[in-house]
């Protein structure tokens, strides 16, 4: 039924033109493991920057309007912007073989083999040595994966960057207890969640009850109404057993560890000696600001910042978590934060 | 109402706010100067009401240093005898903390416990004397203020930079904090207090124990925290 109603009332993606973007280049690049990504580049001779989205979100997540678009933003200011949607996300829902990809992955993946292939790719395409590198959220998370696990990855990153990526899973609170109980549905393979961002679409983003408004500002606080349908149709992705079974791991061991828990990233992060820059939301209740901080501390480089995206900061906002890529105010104070740290 | 006359040396006030309960528990309440004495007045009936025998201390006196601030309220604390339990929101639990004195338990509610993680616009409210914490008011909410003592209003804008080393509470504590709160975010709250040995940790915010962020003031008048660090502390 909502199936249905998504198909015949126009809650389907909105096509760029719509979105008033220039025009891009399309790629899909295999892994090492079978699967494949899919990447938009906004050209400039530049330094290449692979940016990557969150968890059950795509490419478009930083890119969906010209306006609210960090890969807009970098290519005006001569950067090399290269989106990445990870495996089953977005662009990538078809595997190497033409084969759609639906699930049966975990975070690791994403950090083993897709930003490997990414990075991979746009140094050869490009011809650098190097990349710079911003992560929202998971995006984050599985740059953390790339730069403290791959062999070769210092050489590869110029820039370690992460958006409102949580490192701290100690004193577990209801966002991280219901990954934990999500994974008890093991015979679900994935959860549409791109859907349900369609179907709220259809109500232009409107909310209703209380639980509603609650629902919606536990995403973000600073993002006009006049904007949410669009981004509600755009930036939506499935959501996988894989990925809820990891993170399940995760809150249990209370440490971002390997879904077969002997890796633990965060530790890894300690080996990092590339230069990072770790931001969050001071309204973000996905990833509060003191689950986001961990990032920073374990880094091990010493050219490294925190940033808190506030008002008490200075910021004309507390940052929810999308206010982080796709707020009022991201062009103005997130997107030259993260340019000049990339132009270092 | 009883009051305790305190040599005038120590500047703090201690006052039965509640009825006089013979047999109940001592909870004291411990306001931060620059804060008036009603501000806690929802407390006081909260934690009656959970059969505590509530007690408030203020610092009724201005020109007060930090050290004699914090001596002052070690010795107040320090004549209440064994079994008195601690309460206290915003910058008097770093008063507390930095008394060395051990309650039974101990509240801390929207109290600072290490320096800010980055800058902020903290300013000095006032450096003869002080009115309104460090931070902007439509930051950190409202509630009854007073003036008090410019070297206390620089010593809580100090710690926005550099936190003091305070003894860790090693009876069962209660610490409370709310991403909203500018002056003790869950960064410099949860964190520090991570590797505390009896310490239960709650977010006063849309998923923890209230359905929106709470401002530093709303952490002291809202009546779910009210209660929560009531039954905390009548569990001893």
């Amino acid at each position: 039924m909502i199936l249905a109603l998504v198909a015949c009332h126009g809650g389907e993606e909105v096509p760029k033109e719509e979105r008033n973007l220039p025009d891009a280049e399309h790629f899909v690049v295999a892994t090492d493991d079978g699967a494949a990504i899919a990447l938009t580049r906004r050209p400039n001779d530049g330094l290449p920057v692979v940016i990557v989205h969150g968890i059950s979100s795509n490419h478009r997540c930083w890119d969906l309007s010209s306006d609210r678009s960090l890969a807009v933003y970098l290519q005006e200011q001569g950067f090399d912007a290269w989106l990445v949607d990870l495996r089953g996300h977005g662009d990538a829902t078809l595997d190497a073989e033409g084969e759609r990809q639906w699930a049966g992955w975990t975070i690791d993946h994403y950090g083993q083999h897709d930003i490997p292939a990414a990075v991979d790719f746009v140094t050869e395409f490009t011809g650098y040595e190097q990349v710079g590198y911003v992560g929202h959220s998971l995006g984050g998370m599985v740059g953390a994966i790339y730069a403290g696990t791959h062999p070769g990855a210092e050489d590869k990153l110029s820039t370690l960057i992460a958006v409102g990526s949580p490192m701290d899973f100690t004193d577990p609170d209801p966002v991280m207890w219901s990954a934990l109980y999500s994974a008890g549905f093991t015979w679900v393979p994935l959860i549409p969640s791109g859907l349900g961002g369609r179907f709220a679409a259809l109500f232009e983003g409107r909310t209703f009850t209380p639980a509603d408004t609650w629902a919606q500002s536990l995403l973000f606080t600073d993002i006009s109404q006049s904007f949410v349908p669009l981004m509600y149709a755009n930036v939506g992705s499935p959501l996988t057993r894989g990925e809820l079974l990891q993170l399940s791991r995760v809150v249990e061991e209370e440490s971002f560890v390997s879904a077969e828990g002997s890796i633990d990233y965060l530790k890894a992060l300690n080996d990092v000696r590339t230069p990072t820059l770790v931001i969050s939301g001071r309204g973000d209740q996905i990833a509060p600001v003191d689950r986001v901080y961990a990032y920073y501390d374990a880094v091990g480089a010493e050219d490294k910042q925190f940033v808190v995206a506030g008002r008490a900061t200075g910021f004309s906002a507390d940052y929810g978590h999308l206010d982080l890529p796709l707020g009022d105010h991201a062009r103005e104070e997130i997107y030259p934060l993260i340019a000049e740290w990339l132009d270092r | 109402m009883m009051w305790w006359m305190l040599p005038a040396a120590a500047a703090w006030d201690l006052a039965d706010a509640g009825q006089v309960s013979p047999g109940a528990t001592k909870a004291v309440i411990v306001v931060t100067p620059g804060v008036q004495e009603q501000a806690a007045f929802g407390w006081v009936e909260t934690f009656e009401a959970e059969g505590l025998d509530a007690w408030v201390a203020t610092q009724p006196a201005r020109g007060q240093t930090l050290d004699e601030t914090v001596a002052g309220l070690g010795a107040v604390l320090e004549l209440q005898g064994d079994g008195v339990v601690v309460a206290a929101h915003g910058y008097a639990g770093v008063l507390v903390l930095l008394s060395g004195f051990e309650p039974e338990r101990l509240a801390l509610v929207g109290t600072p416990l290490a320096a800010q993680v980055t800058p902020t616009i903290a300013a000095h409210p006032g450096e003869v004397v002080s009115e309104g914490w460090p931070f902007p008011e439509e930051l950190t909410g409202s509630l009854p203020m007073a003036p008090y003592s410019g070297a206390l209003g620089g010593a809580y804008l100090e710690w926005a930079s550099d936190f003091p080393e305070y003894p860790t509470p090693a009876m069962p504590t209660l610490v409370v904090a709310s991403n909203a709160d500018p002056i003790a975010p869950p960064e410099i709250t949860r964190l520090p207090s991570l590797a505390w040995p009896e310490r239960s940790w709650h977010r006063a915010g849309m998923l923890g124990v209230a359905e929106s962020d709470l401002s530093h003031a709303e952490l002291l008048s809202d009546g779910r925290i009210a209660g929560m660090v009531a039954r905390f502390l009548a569990e001893s």
